[in-house]
């Protein structure tokens, strides 16, 4: 037992021995890096989601290998994976709370600037300086992204959504053209429902995203509701139109999805789709690929698919929030802002377009290497008689997360819709 | 109680290390949450000075007295029950009948699988569409059965609480390294005696276990105190606030919310708690005594 | 003596095998779905969670080691949780020798100040934690996680030594000390072995404890060099995009040595557990 434990410590101060010798990684904000001399590198420190399962991994990746490549020696990307939204959100908060935010930041959409205004650099002066790069930026892409005079981002892409449906269950249940009005909407789904299929795949689980897209399309059927999906942290979620959409997401998980979808995550919704399970789903144009991706659909599945505007012709498409830069002295600033400059370029964009299927937020970016359904998606958003942004871009933080938590209670009838506008009005008051 | 005689100077270089690597985590950031309850302060703006403000909004917050009270019934439940289930356990296995090593390796496995993993197992478990437990109910009732087990506001609660049957593998590793701690002549002596196994079981072993007991209680008690992650991989706290515990509103208020005065006065409010439940517990299990 | 085989005695043993089954169904069940799934496809995990796969391939696992840089971190894990899970006993087992052995000013208060660390939620550890590591060079090293990790395990390996000391007859380690031996060295040599149990038990929590954590591992640590496995899981989920094949197969490359390391180091630090007797 005595050389057990004195083979123990011996063990443990070589490990630390080890540790202690491995190389360390003393790269905070706190410390002060040196000078910028003309022949140092400048690292560029830029956490990122887009890494492992993320469809913009592989993008993402020659992105990294481009940028390295074309700014060798003179800058490098520093780059820390972290993978989940949340995750990464997480992190950065804490970062900004201890002062230590790296120098670019890329949320992925969600609206960081508000909160974070103080450390964040205003990039008006440098978009003025280069006209230019200013053009291709789209009038909603900037507006999304600035406060006042102060522009806090710079977008890469837009959001675009309609609803996909299943072409051959909708032949299979008679439906030969697409809902101009909810109340088609509703009769399709009934017909679909006495074809014995279940008309929408819905979830509530992560801000019940697919089921408050539904959510969103029907409130900006009026014009007030347009205006109020375009309202940025909305105090108030009493309003008439508010409630009747609540009040057909009700019916909707009553009478006319699975059995999983309270509860269900964005897969489980996903998945029935794939198999043929559910008729109809709203998401955004990155899920495309997946139609053709056979671990994930089967064979031919892409070209069962179409892509609808909402009744009323109302369509997602907003700008949306982009690459924030955070770095502190003036060599950091002037590197992050070459990098953004280039992962925002038209290039990036359209390989973007082609490989994720992300709509370009630059006017002038196209590329006939797409499927088809991508551009249907772009030519419908740029008919749309009504626009709408997306309630992740648009809601409080804890409202989206309150919205997960009150469906079930409004699927089970356990409150109406006026107390489910009423519990998401009381959570957002919270905010100050 | 007996007590060795022990050279201040022993006294104090034994302690200094633990109390050291206590001070260089804990003393910071204890200090931080102590002193920012008594002030307004989410991210973004800056920190004003406002007294019991934050304690005084706690007690007409209807979320956070529901997640006080989840959080005090998991604690007692899984004190009682876990503890109760791990001990029988461990009273089995001390027996050494064949196989018993085996036994306390496959009890120790759920706990090496990460939480992530857990979640959606559990998840897959209860779903109601292609969930295990559905498609067993339904064959029984001979027609299918599609309840949602975590989502609906009735089984909610009932269903986490039931997730958590798996760490009792914990309490069998204490229990069952306290139990063969028992000095082997008290036990022979019993034997001559003529007390058959349960009587030693019960009679003896359990009593003179009695503070490896008592850790195993507050182990428990505080690990609910603590247990967010099947909870947050599950149903978040829902459907409403149904199976919020005070862990989990305190990450929403300070992750959603950004508001850290409030989220650190619960955190004031948990410690709070979970020293009276730790006092209450080495008091019932007299802890602080030792009988040999 | 007359061995009479009572009813009772039938009904404790049945009721004894029914436990250990559901128990033991119970603990292995899960890791026997994941291996199942690890060769089923998306389509398949999603539309019926008990059915066997298709197919016997093992793309899952090459793509959970295309995403991730699971190996890596694997190691990195092992390295940190022994490093962690020697630190914290030793420095525990010292403060919690001394607190069951004696009694002093302020020994209930360091016993209460324990106890109170034990439940300082998580999330407002996050940002003071980051700070101190970040000012003091330990920011994204493997030895920051190992000092803030065996604090986290810091109390209950108190409460479990704690305990374990006080139950251990104090008559030898009195014997020592009147036959002239230096209270360290009868630390060492007598208390030591005789606490094996107890020190193995509180080894192994706290090495879970590092083993699975996770907020610190992803605010503490940058580069891929440093971190551990539970972030690797991260890998195969995003809000829009899942590969459940992979995920189960990065778990299955998990869990396996994880279970294998725990039974060899079962054996190799408690072997005979009936240890801590007193010896005539």
């Amino acid at each position: 037992m005595k050389r057990l434990i004195a083979s123990l410590l011996a063990g443990s101060i070589c490990a630390y021995t080890f540790l202690g010798c491995s190389s360390q990684n003393v790269s905070t904000q706190s410390v002060t890096d040196s000078t910028g001399k003309t022949d140092k590198v400048i690292t560029i420190d830029f956490p990122t989601t887009w890494v492992g399962v993320s469809t913009s991994a592989p993008w993402f990746k020659n992105r990294e290998e481009e940028f390295n490549k074309k700014y060798a020696g003179k800058y490098k990307l520093d780059v820390e994976e972290i993978a989940g939204d949340q995750n990464y959100v997480n992190k950065i908060k804490v970062l900004y709370a201890s002062n230590s935010l790296p120098d670019v930041i890329a949320a992925g959409g969600y609206n960081l600037i508000d909160m974070m205004q103080s450390k964040l650099v205003d990039l008006a002066p440098y978009l003025m300086e280069d006209p230019t790069w200013k053009a291709h930026i789209s009038t909603e892409g900037l507006q999304v992204n600035s406060r006042g005079n102060k522009v806090y981002g710079i977008p890469i892409d837009k959001q675009v959504m309609g609803y996909f449906y299943n072409k051959a269950l909708f032949k299979k249940a008679g439906i030969d053209k697409l809902a101009n009005t909810w109340d088609e909407f509703f009769l399709q789904a009934d017909k679909l429902k006495a074809a014995g299929i279940t008309p929408f795949s819905m979830d509530t689980a992560d801000s019940g995203w697919v089921t408050s897209l539904m959510l969103g399309a029907m409130i900006g059927q009026t014009d007030a509701g347009e205006t109020f999906m375009n309202h940025a942290q909305p105090k108030n979620y009493n309003a008439p139109e508010f409630i009747d959409a609540a009040t057909n997401i009700q019916k909707m998980f009553q009478n006319y999805t699975t059995s999983d979808a309270v509860g269900g995550k964005y897969e489980n919704a996903a998945s029935n789709f794939f198999a043929g399970k559910t008729a109809i789903i709203a998401n955004g144009p990155w899920m495309i690929s997946s139609f053709y991706d056979t671990t994930m659909a089967p064979d031919g599945f892409g070209d069962r698919v179409g892509v609808a505007a909402y009744p009323g012709n109302v369509m997602y498409d907003s700008g949306k929030i982009g690459f924030n830069v955070a770095a502190k002295t003036p060599e950091k600033i002037e590197a992050a802002i070459a990098f953004v400059k280039f992962m925002t370029s038209d290039e990036s964009q359209r390989i973007n377009l082609e490989m994720n299927g992300s709509i370009p937020d630059s006017p002038t970016v196209t590329s006939s290497k797409v499927k088809p359904l991508v551009t249907q998606t772009i030519r419908l958003g740029k008919n749309a008689s009504r626009k709408i942004n997306d309630f992740q871009s648009l809601w409080y933080a804890n409202v989206v997360d309150e919205i997960s938590v009150q469906y079930p209670l409004l699927a089970e009838g356990k409150i109406t819709p006026t107390q489910f506008a009423t519990a998401l009005t009381a959570v957002a008051a919270k905010n100050k | 109680m007996i007590l060795l005689k022990v050279a201040k100077r022993n006294i104090v270089l034994f302690l200094l290390p633990c109390l050291a690597l206590f001070a260089f985590i804990y003393l910071f950031p204890t200090v931080i949450v102590f002193f920012t309850s008594f002030f307004n302060w989410q991210a973004g703006s800056s920190m004003t000075f406002a007294g019991i403000s934050n304690y005084l909004s706690a007690f007409s917050d209807f979320s956070f007295l529901k997640s006080f009270e989840n959080t005090f019934i998991w604690a007692f439940l899984q004190s009682v029950i876990h503890v109760s289930i791990g001990t029988i356990l461990a009273v089995i296995l001390s027996r050494k009948r064949k196989g018993w090593k085996v036994f306390r390796s496959i009890f120790m496995i759920p706990n090496v699988i990460s939480s992530a993993a857990l979640g959606i197992i559990f998840l897959n478990l209860f779903s109601p569409q292609i969930g295990l437990v559905n498609s067993v109910i339904g064959a029984i009732l001979g027609k299918p059965f599609q309840w949602n087990w975590f989502f609906s506001d009735k089984t909610a609660f009932f269903t986490v609480t039931l997730t958590w049957l798996l760490y009792a593998g914990l309490i069998t590793i204490i229990m069952l390294a306290a139990i063969q701690a028992v000095p082997e002549d008290v036990l022979e002596a019993a034997k001559i005696d003529g007390a058959s196994q349960r009587q030693i079981d019960f009679m003896i072993t359990l009593p003179l276990v009695r503070t490896s007991l008592g850790t195993c209680v507050i182990i428990a008690a505080t690990s609910m105190l603590r247990e967010f992650d099947l909870i947050f991989l599950t149903t978040s706290g829902g459907p409403g606030i149904s199976t919020l515990n005070l862990p989990l509103y305190i990450y929403k208020t300070a992750l959603n919310e950004n508001n850290y005065g409030y989220a650190n006065m619960m955190g004031v409010l948990l410690i709070v708690m979970g020293v009276a439940i730790v006092y209450v517990i080495n008091k019932l299990f007299r802890m602080d005594e030792t009988d040999i | 003596m007359n061995q009479k085989i009572s009813t009772g005695t039938v009904v404790a043993a049945v009721f004894r095998w029914i436990f250990l089954t559901f128990i033991t169904v119970i603990s292995v069940g899960p890791l026997c779905w994941i291996m199942m799934s690890s060769f089923k496809t998306n389509q398949e995990i999603l539309s019926s969670a008990f059915s066997l796969p298709s197919t016997f391939n093992f793309k899952g696992y090459i793509d959970a080691l295309n995403l991730s840089p699971i190996f890596q971190y694997f190691l990195n894990s092992v390295i940190i949780a022994f490093a962690s899970t020697a630190l914290s006993v030793m420095v525990v087992a010292m403060a919690a020798y001394i607190i069951a052995r004696t009694k002093f000013h302020g020994s209930k208060f360091i016993i209460l100040m324990l106890s109170s660390s034990l439940l300082i939620p998580t999330a407002a550890l996050l940002m003071p934690i980051y700070i101190i590591m970040a000012q003091t060079g330990l920011y994204d090293t493997r030895l920051g996680l190992v000092v803030v990790y065996a604090a986290l395990g810091l109390p209950t390996s108190f409460f479990i030594l704690r305990s374990h000391f006080q139950s251990i007859p104090h008559e030898i380690e009195e014997a020592a000390y009147l036959d002239g031996c230096s209270f360290l060295h009868t630390f060492i040599s007598i208390v030591l072995p005789m606490a094996k149990s107890g020190l193995a038990t509180a080894g192994i929590l706290q090495f879970l404890t590092s083993w699975n954590e996770f907020m610190f591992a992803l605010i503490l640590t940058k580069s891929n060099k440093v971190r551990t496995l539970p972030l690797a899981m991260t890998y195969f989920t995003s809000q829009f995009s899942f590969n459940y094949t992979a995920m189960f197969a990065a778990l299955v490359l998990a869990i396996l040595p994880s279970i294998l390391i725990y039974v060899l180091m079962q054996e190799q630090i408690t072997g005979s557990l009936v240890s801590g007797s007193v010896k005539g």
